[in-house]
């Protein structure tokens, strides 16, 4: 068997070596896989670094111009979520400044609210919010529900202490059933905990796939596939092997570097380095890289190479079941789904981060990586076979 | 204008004539506009999987699983086990959140007392934790407003009717305008489909010019444009925004209605912008394909600003919460104006006027890509004239 012999882990060194080598000397190669990594890696996170959405832009209408209705407007005002920032003299008005983006959201205080509220009556508000984006619509919303909630509770509290309840008994009264909602992971529910880890993980796929891809279609565009074959002494996979392992190398460290000191610099979960993340780390990259060497025996230029690749990696995100949970996606996508490395990891990757859980709760992950490497590996032979001939013959090899 | 016709017949050509440039040009947008589509058919997150376990099994607390079970957004797939028993589903998000009816919920409540219930959330998947969250608290308050009344009647002693205005004396209403049952494919894949078209154009404008220096056709084009750089670009430009013009039709008018995305705007106006959206991104990728020698460093640069592009252009994650920085790099790329505008038209009934500074920001974005453009060909080919004139010289 050719594997157990000196000749072909002295075929993987040559290719190793040349390609170490290609990678450092070859521009296109280095801004693939050194500049592009750090530019993204810093560049698209750092569009999350307020974590979450605030300070969102209300407007007000208020007809009551009453104590109880500054009073509301302070409470919203104070809160990180939103700010008043213009005062309408209707609602027409107002809404036009949603129409225009003055606006986000409007709070509607109207005449006799806090008349009402003395008599005894119920009292109502009115937000109107544009909910066209749900980021910007979900702080207004809860914020708002807050707000009327808290209001509530404490004109109760005195309603009720006014018919002689004891404190104590009113807590009970105004919520007789309070539900506490824990996150297990994002205690915070950061948006950004939930949007950097996937682009960690995409940056890294997308790069040694574009990287990948490119090496070996230059190696096609410049008919250098029998030299390549050569010296990886007539061996594919030493090919596989020797094309892969600097990218396995260079783009675990690059992993590595996310899930340490960018991770630190975004604050974004546990930024130890552990067992659980080298292991999946290492998985990963074998997987993607192994399976940027099969899709690369597709094209026959860099320039389709990257081309195709450009359209790869937000298809990729959206059937990973990482946005929109799997269990909504429609079989077909669902399916097509496994075809991309990413979507064995990238949800798991997510709480890797967050909260790095003890092996066993990544162990059916990894399994599933593992089998797909197996496959990606052996797809990647059967492309290197199909594009490395040699046109020498046997004989005279 | 003899000259310009003859670049489009000859473009229109090259086009009819590779496979390659026919299927990106034509037939992948819808490809793709379909594919795009499809992932979000579901629209709104339906039974999310979550496990609940009831110690108490009361009235109450059977009464808030038969909510659950009824709502939509829940499906209970796990009922009897504990939270140690499913504490590996929820790490692995097999279930979105884990829901605990401690034992004497009911008794408390009778005894007029606080009654607390636990939801653990899954809390790395913001949107389905939100969700969650927000279900699951809109159940409890409806339940927690029943027992509440009766409480109040009893400790109170007065009517239900008085109860109810003592009880919720604040009532806030809110008004969703424009997607109100927060329709996810009504959110995302517009702008899904407008990112993937606006990488497309970027694409094919930066092979226009790098395309033909490459395989030294361009002493015939140029040639056949009379040698004016204003006639290259009004041709090559003018066959591709015909075309991609054609494909957003085909968009606002099949794909749209297919997955039932509603444009409650103005056609006209959002065809008109989306023209000067083509124009401008068509002349965007010009500029790379007249700065870059080969093709493929316009492709990076297509690459460095068109993966991003989608992200930073505030159609999610909005430009006001970014830094500084960011929104720089974001207002200089067409799809931030364009995605925001497009939104306004065919999700907030918007008018012509709304979408006027969008406009105007596309328009300018248009305008300095071209003058670069023209700048680049220019210093190209006087700087391949005079190397030429040398070669000639020496020889």
């Amino acid at each position: 068997m050719r594997i157990l012999t000196l000749n072909f882990y002295k075929g993987v060194y040559n290719i190793t070596k040349r390609e170490l080598y290609r990678l450092v000397t070859n521009k296109d190669l280095f801004m693939i896989c050194f500049l592009a990594p750090m530019v993204y890696g810093i560049l698209l996170p750092y569009i999350y670094v307020n974590k979450q959405v605030d300070h969102v832009s209300m407007g007000l209408v208020d007809e009551d111009k009453s104590e109880l209705s500054s009073t509301i407007v302070r409470y919203l005002d104070a809160s990180q979520e939103l700010d008043i920032v213009s005062e309408y003299p209707n609602n027409a008005q107002a809404l036009s400044g949603i129409k225009y983006d003055k606006i986000k959201a409007l709070l509607y205080i109207p005449k006799n609210f806090s008349s009402s509220l003395k008599k005894g009556t119920q009292s109502n508000l009115f937000v109107v919010v544009n909910s066209s984006n749900f980021l910007v619509a979900n702080p207004i919303l809860q914020t708002s529900t807050g707000l009327a909630l808290g209001m509530s509770a404490k004109i109760f509290a005195k309603k009720a202490m006014g018919f002689g309840v004891n404190s104590k008994k009113v807590e009970s009264l105004m919520n007789p059933i309070m539900l506490e909602t824990r996150p297990v992971t994002n205690p915070s529910l950061f948006y950004s905990n939930f949007m950097i880890p996937a682009l960690f993980l995409i940056i890294i796929q997308q790069l040694i796939l574009v990287g990948i891809a490119f090496s070996i279609a230059d190696e096609k565009e410049h008919k250098r596939e029998e030299k390549v074959l050569t010296l990886a002494g007539g061996s594919r996979l030493a090919i596989v092997l020797g094309k892969t392992l600097p990218y396995v190398i260079l783009d675990f460290s690059i992993g590595v570097f996310f899930v340490t000191v960018l991770a630190r610099i975004f604050e974004v979960g546990v930024y130890t380095l552990t067992f659980n993340k080298i292991l999946v780390l290492l998985l990963f990259v074998s997987a993607v890289s192994a399976f940027g060497v099969f899709i690369s025996s597709l094209f026959k230029s860099t320039l389709m190479a990257m081309i195709v690749l450009m359209f790869y990696s937000m298809p990729a995100f959206l059937v990973s079941g990482y946005a929109w949970p799997k269990f909504a996606l429609p079989v077909d996508i669902k399916l097509l789904g496994y075809c991309f490395p990413s979507t064995y990891l990238i949800s798991d990757f997510r709480t890797l981060l967050l909260s790095d859980f003890p092996l066993r709760t990544y162990l059916p992950t990894i399994f599933s990586l593992l089998v797909f490497t197996l496959i990606a590996w052996a797809l990647a032979y059967l492309g290197v076979r199909y594009n490395f001939v040699s046109k020498i013959p046997r004989e005279k090899r | 204008m003899n000259s310009v016709v003859g670049i489009i017949k000859r473009e229109l050509s090259f086009i009819m004539t590779q496979k390659s440039m026919f299927f990106l040009v034509f037939v992948f947008p819808i490809i793709y506009g379909l594919f795009l589509g499809q992932i979000y058919s579901e629209k709104i997150v339906k039974k999310m999987p979550i496990a609940v376990y009831d110690s108490d099994n009361t009235k109450i607390s059977r009464l808030i699983i038969n909510y659950i079970n009824n709502a939509r957004s829940f499906d209970i797939v796990s009922k009897g086990k504990k939270l140690e028993d499913v504490k590996l589903d929820l790490q692995r998000e097999n279930i979105v959140a884990f829901l605990n009816i401690p034992k004497g919920f009911q008794n408390k409540i009778k005894k007029i007392e606080q009654a607390n219930l636990t939801l653990l959330v899954s809390g790395s998947n913001y949107m389905l934790a939100n969700l969650a969250k927000t279900e699951m608290q809109t159940i409890i308050q409806t339940v927690s407003v029943g027992t509440k009344l009766q409480a109040m009647g009893k400790t109170l002693g007065i009517s239900k009717r008085k109860a109810l205005s003592i009880a919720n004396p604040i009532s806030i209403e809110m008004v969703k305008l424009y997607n109100p049952w927060f329709n996810y494919l009504d959110f995302l894949g517009p702008g899904f489909w407008m990112a993937a078209l606006h990488q497309i154009m970027l694409l094919l404008g930066c092979l226009l010019i790098s395309r033909e220096f490459e395989r030294n056709t361009f002493g015939s084009l140029f040639d056949l444009a009379q040698r004016s750089i204003v006639n290259v670009f009004a041709g090559k430009l003018g066959i591709y925004s015909f075309i991609m013009f054609f494909i957003f039709i085909l968009y606002f008018d099949v794909i749209f209605p297919r997955f039932d995305v509603r444009i409650t705007g103005s056609m006209f106006v959002l065809c008109l912008f989306s023209l000067a959206f083509i124009i401008c991104t068509l002349s965007f990728g010009l500029v790379l394909s007249c700065l870059f020698k080969r093709s493929i460093n316009g492709l990076k640069g297509v690459l460095l600003v068109g993966a991003p592009a989608f992200l930073v252009s505030g159609y999610t994650w909005p430009l006001e919460n970014m830094p500084v920085l960011i929104r720089i790099i974001a207002y200089c790329i067409p799809v931030t104006p364009y995605i925001n505008g497009y939104r306004k038209l065919y999700d907030e009934e918007g008018t012509f006027l709304e979408v006027i500074p969008y406009g105007l920001h596309i328009i300018a974005i248009m305008l300095v890509a071209l003058l670069i453009s023209y700048l680049a060909l220019k210093w190209r080919l006087k700087n391949s004239d005079s190397s030429l004139k040398m070669k000639e010289s020496l020889s």
